[in-house]
């Protein structure tokens, strides 16, 4: 019995003193002594002062997984019991007869052993515990870099672990609504707004389902039951098929309203109220920090969209920014909310003319400009019938380089975020290549990004009109002398 | 009943209230009552609108306020502020809309949860001029729906005029009948007090002075 004790309070004391200092084994021997003198039925009460002692030797260095188990009985008990059963008993029996080196040596043993048993007996509580071996992690290397995509799962995983993980990636977050845009997986919409995935995905599928020549859309509250379980599938990362376009009309709207700030809510009412002209909402949307700015300009150009198709779902602007309103700012006082809507319902109304107009003019445009040109008809596949005839017009070109320059435009298909510099780089060499220009973007914007050319052949009657849209937004942006320099992250904004 | 003796050109004061998803022709309704008229614009409503409108009922004068409330989810909050002075609500759905119908069990535990207990309610299910191919909801449905919860059901069509007048009639008859039940029962109430419907004569008093602030 004594000796179980004195191998539990070496080991004890050659834990705390170990990542101190090198012990003296006369120290030691003598502190194991003290306990051999003193009354067995003490060693509780000394025990605890044992530790006190330490915590004054190492100045509260001491390992404190080490010690702090030492402090329940259970943990205690199942460490000098298992203490005395392995070698640790015999260690500390001799250790005075080794030589310091050994000691220590020893030591780390019985500090390993110690270690192990404090951890595994604050779960385990069994005596078997001492089977359990586990050791450092050997041959580290580092064999590549995996990303987590929350729609995507594991991205850069090796294909030998792949079929490890579930099919079903968990969610980044916890869920889809109520989380800020910053802390969303994000992509970019056709006019280079990065705005959360998740939105791009409801919108791609509510313009699949016809939700834009759905009457009332977005207007129209979709059934709460049905709203719930989708908003739970979203939650859980998956976009169910066959949703009610309501239902999503509804879910996009609750996911702005459901932010953990409104989209608006940077401007003050004040300025929202002062702002009547179009130049003054214009000079107030870049007031907006860059997320909310790309989900406004995205939401006003989903605006547009829906009243481009007024005549099915008789969504004229006024209605769109009525029920867009109240979504996009928090207020606690429902009073000053309401009278704030309309406000920001007036503003985006504004937003949304300019748009539509400017929607218009560009399509007019683009007939003028087409009417001179043999391939009026603007098609994916025709980037190479494009280029030839801008070759043409501009003698300075060399056919290789257009070449080149339609590979580039092909490579640019693959993501639209690659795509905008690489068109820059291209009307940067080309300088004032601009009518040139305009065929390629034109071919290549719609194309950018899957969920652009998707959304772009949901869209049908007016597919033709909205890249033509796209294709003077790029114009615009590529004259105006920021551009020159560097790419901005919101080209649609700045570009009006 | 303190109202009418104050005010002289009316003898009953009724607050209704209009609620019902977004869409589903509640202003329509109200327009179609109040001004006789009805408007094709598809136009929503911010927040809350109110119309007055005076009708005689037994020869007895009633002004009927009418709340007109937005169907808009992000004004519900909003909207709720006004359950609680409302004598009566109008439960209206899109005959044509079955997400509007099935909604209706929601709106009513919103009531239940934020209106006076003994507020009158009636089940109104709009568009029945609609052809019958676009109905979504069959007239059997919706009056199921409005016996399980004990209320009237009425269908009507704010275009046509259909069944227009006779809900707002009605609903203010019986707040009426409920209004001058509790006043008649009012002079006699200091004996009958102490029974069992002592909960009804409380709520009658509340319902009375918020009448009054009206």
């Amino acid at each position: 019995m004594s000796g179980l004790f004195r191998s539990k309070s070496c080991g004890f004391v050659g834990i705390t003193e170990f990542g101190h200092a090198p012990p003296s084994p006369f120290f030691h021997q003598a502190k194991t002594d003290d306990y051999e003198a003193s009354d067995e039925e003490e060693e509780e009460e000394e025990f605890e002062d044992d530790d006190d002692d330490d915590e004054e030797e190492n100045g509260y260095d001491g390992n404190p997984i080490a010690t702090t188990p030492f402090l329940s009985p259970n943990s205690r008990f199942g460490s000098s019991f298992s203490s005395s059963q392995g070698q640790g008993q015999g260690q500390s029996r001799d250790s005075t007869s080794k030589d310091n080196n050994q000691f220590q040596f020893h030591f780390l043993d019985i500090l390993a052993a110690l270690l192990r048993k404090s951890l595994v007996t604050c779960s385990v509580e069994t005596d078997d515990v001492s089977s359990m071996d586990i050791s450092l992690p050997t041959e580290v290397r580092h064999v590549s870099h995996v990303t987590f995509d929350r729609f995507n799962g594991f991205l850069g995983l090796p294909t030998e672990l792949q079929h490890d993980v579930p099919r079903r990636v968990p969610s980044a977050s916890a869920s889809v609504f109520g989380v800020s845009a910053e802390s969303m997986q994000c992509s970019y919409d056709d006019r280079g707004n990065s705005v959360p995935t998740i939105l791009l995905m409801m919108q791609k599928s509510l313009y699949a389902e016809g939700g834009l020549k759905a009457e009332g859309i977005f207007r129209i509250n979709a059934e709460n039951s049905q709203e719930e379980y989708v908003r739970d599938k979203l939650n859980k990362g998956v976009v169910p098929r066959g949703i009610d376009v309501h239902c999503l009309a509804g879910l996009i709207k609750a996911w702005l309203r459901e932010l953990p700030s409104g989209v608006l809510d940077s401007l003050t009412p004040e300025q929202v109220m002062h702002c009547n002209t179009e130049d003054d909402c214009t000079e107030l949307m870049k007031l907006l920090p860059q997320t909310e700015a790309a989900l406004l300009d995205w939401a006003i150009n989903l605006m547009a969209d829906v009243v481009q198709d007024e005549q099915y779902n008789k969504m004229n602007a006024r209605n769109i920014a009525m029920v867009f309103a109240p979504n996009m700012t928090q207020m606690a006082d429902p009073l000053t909310a309401l009278i704030h809507a309309v406000q920001v319902m007036n503003f985006l109304k504004t937003l949304i003319l300019k748009t539509l107009r400017e929607r218009e003019e560009s399509a007019a445009e683009d007939r003028l400009l087409h009417s001179y040109s043999p391939t009026g008809i603007i098609d994916v596949h025709s980037t190479t019938t494009d280029s030839g005839v801008s070759n043409e017009q501009v003698p300075g070109a060399s056919p290789c380089k257009e070449a080149s320059t339609a590979k580039l435009v092909r490579a640019a298909t693959m993501s639209r975020l690659e795509c905008v510099p690489e068109e820059k780089l291209w009307s940067s060499g080309r300088g004032e290549g601009e009518e040139e220009f305009k065929s390629i973007s034109g071919n290549s914007t719609p194309n950018a990004c899957e969920m652009g050319s998707v959304e772009n052949e949901c869209r049908g009657g007016y597919d033709n009109k909205d890249r033509l849209s796209l294709r003077k937004g790029v114009l615009r942006l590529c004259r105006h002398p920021v551009f020159q320099l560097s790419r901005l992250r919101r080209p649609g904004i700045s570009g009006l | 009943m303190a109202a009418p003796r104050t005010r002289a050109d009316y003898d009953y004061l009724i607050k209704l209230l209009l609620i019902g998803d977004s869409g589903v022709g509640k202003s329509c309704l109200l327009l179609r009552f109040s001004d006789g008229s009805f408007t094709t614009s598809f136009i929503t409503t911010i927040g809350i609108d109110f119309k007055i409108r005076t009708i005689e009922l037994d020869g007895k004068r009633i002004k009927l306020q009418i709340w007109d409330t937005a169907g808009q989810e992000r004004f519900r909050t909003i909207t709720t502020a006004y359950y609680r002075g409302a004598m009566g609500i109008l439960l209206v759905y899109d005959v044509t809309d079955e997400s509007s119908f099935n909604n209706i069990r929601n709106w009513i535990r919103n009531i239940e949860q934020h209106a006076s207990d003994n507020v009158n309610k009636v089940l109104v299910g709009n568009k029945a001029d609609m052809d019958e191919s676009k109905r979504a909801v069959p007239t059997s449905k919706g009056q199921a729906l409005a016996d399980e919860y004990g209320i009237k059901f009425f269908e009507t069509s704010a275009k046509t005029n259909l069944n227009v007048e006779e809900v707002f009639f009605s609903i203010a008859r019986d707040i009426k009948q409920r209004l001058a039940d509790t006043d008649s029962k009012a002079e006699p109430q200091a004996i009958k007090i102490g029974q069992q419907d002592q909960g009804d004569g409380a709520a009658a008093a509340a319902q009375k002075s918020s009448c009054c602030g009206a």
